[in-house]
């Protein structure tokens, strides 16, 4: 091959090769080939742990049995060995034995199958009530009784998505801002749902419940150790399904009770910055970071939106007309009757504020408007 | 001439099916709801209040808590004015929710209690269903719930009474 | 009195030969095979690395929800609908179905059904994207506005299945040869008897479900609206009351195929042929009261859970007892290992492994981490797969001689039969692995550490899509030029009615009902 065409050939394929290898290599540290379910860290994905290799076990030597009857038959009795066929064809003895025993066997499994259902359903004396709202498509946590609430969005970068850049470590496993729970604590879960069927999976919990919406479903864990856990919605829930992970910082208790007074403290400090007036340019940075996390899934990072399913940023009258007020509205009340929500109760003031902003100037809309944190704030009250 | 067997067996079948397609859109659903109402699964609450003439039991406390969610495009602030009351069964108490219309319109709204544990869910009785309610600003209870005493006393000690 | 087939395309369009129409259900069948095949092929080929690389994740769910739609309702039970119509008559010594204009409509709306299902995926707002298991409000209050076609497409599919089966049906119970009483029938027979009054039963239920859908999304009741006073798991339960005994519905026949390919190749009847059809009885009627299983997540009272994990364990007694009567048939026959034979053997090892895998799910504690994983996905391909679809393509093999009087190439079934075992184990096996490592299903994208089993997956998953072009291949090449086979028998083990008529067999066959002993 000639020189041009070799170095042509290599500059096509190492972005190819390295965007492979880069993905791996990260992928290194998570766990790759993986064969079987995690142990967990409660007890309760420990027994379930437990009944999952026991009924594996059984699985597999039933397996055994079974086919190699089968596969001796294959040898012993080929025609081409000269085997010439028996002409038995029934033996009611034999059938009840096969029937009897398969019975048995399943009863074996049943009696530690109902001791770990009984397990999974006890949520009685919990020290702590999260509760759990799927929405489309993240999830907010709500610690009851504390006044603390939060949204929690995937945090991966489209780029990384649309292999514009090299996925990082936790690709798809990383999120705004994570549920944060204490360890050795019995916590229970309320969970359900703002507008589809959704589910909360984390396997290490071996917690995994519908999140139905009108319904409230509750579920416990009781970790053992701190650390970071991972999981996954597991109910198709739209075109974010994959793009909604659950991430769970399990903290010694003193950290934790730490971290919750912090939590508050700063509900109080937002209302404080709603007070404040930003720049254009402040504003604008702001709305893109916010726009991008909370509004791109569906109006998408270049505000195309998609055509007949989520309308366009881009010259609409809501985003580019005379009455911001219109704009407010859409933005803080939703659209009802449409997958549009109302994220007056979801985002604070500075965000909201931000996010139009930027709607209003981006892609070429330009119409100069800047929305305050506080002109959000007498819309909502003064409606 | 005798009737065809076949006409026989293929209108016996028609029938069937025809049945079948009924009993799925007129009988499954009103027998999931009796079958929701009278076992509490689904957390759906027991129907019109009786009332029970056993009285409060002092020996014993339930602990009942409320939440709120709001389905995806509604406007409305809604909240739990208290999250959790701590009661003696058959007592009287009134747990108060925070409904706010932010829009500038007129709006009906609708809420629809769910309970869990399931079956706690026969113990609690809607008085008053909120379904209108117009105008901006203003707060109301969206409904009474009383909780009365069960008869064999309930294992269950805390109870969540969620609104939607 | 009988006459040769009209000419030209009169011919297939007017048809009530019972031939003729099992030949139409067979090819739309398998066209439809290739349909939701190429869908598959395009889900494989966007999950073989994390990141979206071809489609955007919102065709992708159009893509999942297609491929099991197409698969299950437009290859899988056509497919053995066409068996059943070409082999039933002949089987009972009848010279056609009871109803054969009725049998002729049921099989002309099922193309319209399919060509009105996927023009939707070129219509504005995209094809239906909430799976074949459509569940509310995802189907309903957040659909694409395709999803009224969609209903339509179901309404005609399960009307030709409803029509069908009443046929089968009359044709078993009224048209039998003096002689054959009922415990004289064949399996396929006995399977397919079964089958049909299960897709009586069940069939209007999901009609009914995708009515209260269109009502709910056209005409503002709320019958899956929490807000409105119904409940979106009113819906599951609704569905799954059609969708359980429908994988039973899928099975059956394909459990009837199996046994009479087991004792042609052994040489021997099959063995415990009455426990066979009590054991097939007892799965059809189990079949109706397991149906929660797939909702062991959505907060059932521990009551209900408890009673629909141990029902469900049940049926693994039958079916298992199924498993043992066809290795006894083997077992000390004289057995040969053609093509047919082949791909009865993997059935019976694949389909019982699937079947395990089956009674591990109906843990429900431990489907706490399978439900909505990749072991779930992994256990049915394996039962639908390397079970119905293995059995189809087995009867295929099996029947063709004697439908079309030219063998297929023997070598080349053989190579295919390979390719597709492997190829088939290769992309489903791995997805045990990935789902108990915790990768959901339905998910266009995800984390790294899932990055290498879904690689080898998609591999697998070319290799036996190639594998089913192969079959293509063979098929035609047989009817076409496929080497004369003239003996009534075909096969030297074969039994039964259909095998002492001549090869291939004649349009019109057992005009006189022969007598049977």
């Amino acid at each position: 091959m000639s020189r041009r065409a070799t170095m042509l050939f290599a500059l096509v394929l190492a972005p190819v090769m390295s965007l492979a290898l880069s993905g791996k290599v990260l992928a290194e540290e998570a766990q790759r080939w993986a064969v079987n379910m995690p142990r967990g860290v409660t007890p309760v994905s420990n027994a379930i742990y437990d009944i999952h290799m026991i009924v594996f076990w059984i699985c597999v030597v039933i397996g055994v049995v079974v086919f190699g009857v089968m596969f001796y038959s294959m040898y012993a009795h080929r025609k081409s060995r000269g085997a010439v066929a028996a002409n038995f064809h029934e033996n009611t003895t034999a059938e009840v034995v096969w029937t009897v025993i398969p019975a048995l066997i399943l009863i074996v499994m049943a009696i530690p199958a109902t001791s770990t259902l009984l397990d999974v359903y006890d949520t009685s004396e919990a020290e702590i009530d999260i509760k759990v709202t799927g929405y489309q498509w993240k999830w907010q946590y709500e610690y009851l009784g504390e006044d603390v609430a939060y949204v929690s969005e995937l945090a991966t970068p489209e780029s990384e998505i649309y292999n514009t850049a090299p996925k990082g470590q936790y690709y798809l496993q990383e999120v705004s801002e994570p549920l944060v729970l204490p360890v050795k604590t019995k916590v229970r879960f309320l969970i359900t749902a703002k507008d589809v069927i959704h589910s909360w999976w984390v396997p290490d919990f071996g917690v995994k419940r519908d999140a139905i919406p009108g319904y409230v479903n509750e579920t416990w864990a009781y970790v053992n150790e701190p650390g970071v856990y991972r999981g996954e919605c597991a109910e198709l829930c739209g075109k974010g399904h994959p793009f909604m992970p659950i991430v769970v910082n399990v903290l010694e208790k003193e950290a934790y009770n730490s971290w919750l007074a912090e939590k508050k403290t700063e509900v109080a400090a937002i209302r404080e910055l709603t007070k404040k007036t930003f720049t254009k340019d402040e504003l604008m940075a702001q709305g893109e970071e916010a726009y991008n996390r909370s509004c791109s899934g569906c109006h998408m990072v270049n505000g195309e939106g998609i055509p007949g399913v989520f309308p366009s940023m881009i010259g609409s009258t809501v985003t580019t007309g005379d009455t911001i007020n219109k704009h407010l509205d859409v933005v803080v009340n939703g659209v009802a009757g449409s997958a549009m929500q109302a994220f007056g109760g979801q985002l604070s003031e500075v965000d909201l504020a931000a996010i139009i902003t930027y709607e209003r100037n981006a892609w070429g809309n330009d119409t100069g408007d800047v929305v305050q944190p506080i002109d959000v704030l007498k819309f909502k009250q003064g409606q | 001439m005798p009737t065809n067997p076949v006409r026989k067996t293929l209108v016996k079948l028609l029938a069937g099916a025809a049945g079948m397609f009924l009993f799925a859109i007129f009988l499954m659903p009103p027998l999931y709801d009796v079958f929701c109402d009278i076992t509490g699964i689904g957390g759906k609450t027991g129907g019109p209040y009786q009332v029970s003439e056993s009285g409060v039991d002092m020996s014993r406390t339930v602990k009942v808590q409320f939440v709120a969610t709001n389905n995806g495009a509604m406007p409305w602030e809604f909240t739990p004015k208290v999250f959790e009351v701590t009661v003696h069964p058959g007592e009287p108490t009134e747990a108060a929710f925070f409904a706010k219309n932010r829009t500038s319109r007129d709006m009906v709204a609708q809420a629809i209690p769910n309970v869990t544990p399931f079956n706690a869910a026969e113990y609690f009785f809607l008085l008053q269903p909120a379904t209108a309610r117009s105008g901006c600003g203003s707060r109301f209870t969206t409904g009474i719930y009383r909780g009365s005493r069960s008869a064999n006393g309930s294992q269950d000690d805390n109870v969540v009474l969620h609104i939607i | 009195m009988a006459h040769g087939p009209a000419k030209g395309i009169g011919r297939w369009l007017f048809t009530t030969n019972h031939k003729d129409i099992g030949t139409l259900y067979l090819w739309f069948s398998f066209a439809m095979f290739l349909l939701g095949g190429f869908f598959a092929m395009v889900i494989r080929a966007e999950l073989f690395e994390p990141g979206m690389q071809i489609i955007k994740p919102e065709f992708f769910n159009q893509m999942t929800t297609m491929h099991g739609l197409v698969m299950v309702f437009g290859a899988i039970m056509p497919a053995f609908v066409g068996l059943a119509n070409w082999m039933i008559p002949m089987m009972i010594g009848a010279p056609d179905m009871a109803l054969p204009r009725m049998n002729n409509l049921s099989f002309w709306i099922l193309p319209f059904a399919f060509t009105l299902l996927a023009s939707t995926l070129f219509m504005e707002g995209g094809a239906p994207n909430f799976g074949w298991t459509f569940y509310a409000p995802l189907s309903t209050t957040y659909a694409p506005d395709t999803v009224n076609y969609f209903i339509f497409a179901m309404h005609i599919m399960g009307a030709s299945s409803i029509m069908g089966s009443i046929n089968i049906i009359a044709t078993i119970l009224n048209m039998r040869a003096p002689g054959m009483t009922l415990m004289k029938m064949p399996m396929f027979v006995w399977t397919w008897l079964i089958t049909a009054f299960l897709l009586i039963a069940v069939m209007p239920v999901l009609a009914g479900a995708v009515t209260m859908m269109l009502m709910d999304i056209n005409f503002g009741t709320s019958f899956f609206n929490a807000a409105g006073g119904g409940d979106p798991v009113l819906f599951q339960h609704v569905f799954w009351f059609f969708g359980h005994p429908e994988v039973y519905i899928i099975i059956l026949p394909a459990f009837g195929v199996i046994s009479h390919i087991i004792p042609t190749f052994s040489r021997k009847p099959l063995f415990g042929y009455s426990s066979m059809v009590y054991a097939t009885a007892s799965i059809a009627f189990l079949s109706f009261i397991v149906w929660a299983h797939h909702m062991f997540l959505v907060g059932m009272p521990i009551g209900g859970e408890l009673y629909f994990m141990y029902a469900t364990m049940l049926i693994a007694v039958p079916t298992a007892a199924k498993v043992f009567n066809w290795i006894s048939t083997m077992f000390r026959g004289s057995l040969t290992f053609e093509t047919p034979m082949l791909f009865a053997i993997a059935f019976v090892i694949l389909f019982t492994i699937g079947g395990l895998t089956g009674v591990m799910v109906a843990i429900a504690p431990a489907d706490v981490q399978y439900h909505d994983s990749y072991f779930v996905v992994a256990h049915f391909h394996y039962v639908m797969v390397a079970g119905a679809v293995f059995s189809g393509t087995a009867a295929v093999y099996y029947w063709l001689p004697k439908w079309c009087g030219n063998m297929y190439n023997e070598s080349m079934a053989k190579v295919q039969f390979w390719v597709s075992f492997i190829g088939f184990n290769v992309t489903f096996f791995p997805q045990h692995f990935l789902g108990l490592a915790g990768m959901p299903r339905r998910y266009a994208d995800y984390a790294l550490q899932f990055s290498d089993w879904n690689m080898v997956s998609s591999i697998g998953a070319f290799t036996y899509g190639a594998s089913q072009l192969l079959f293509l291949y063979i098929v035609i090449q047989a009817i076409k030029s496929g080497k004369p086979v003239r003996d009534p028998k075909v096969w030297e083990g074969a039994e039964g009615l259909e095998w002492t008529l001549p090869t291939p067999v004649p349009y019109h066959t057992f005009s006189t009902p022969p007598e049977v002993k």
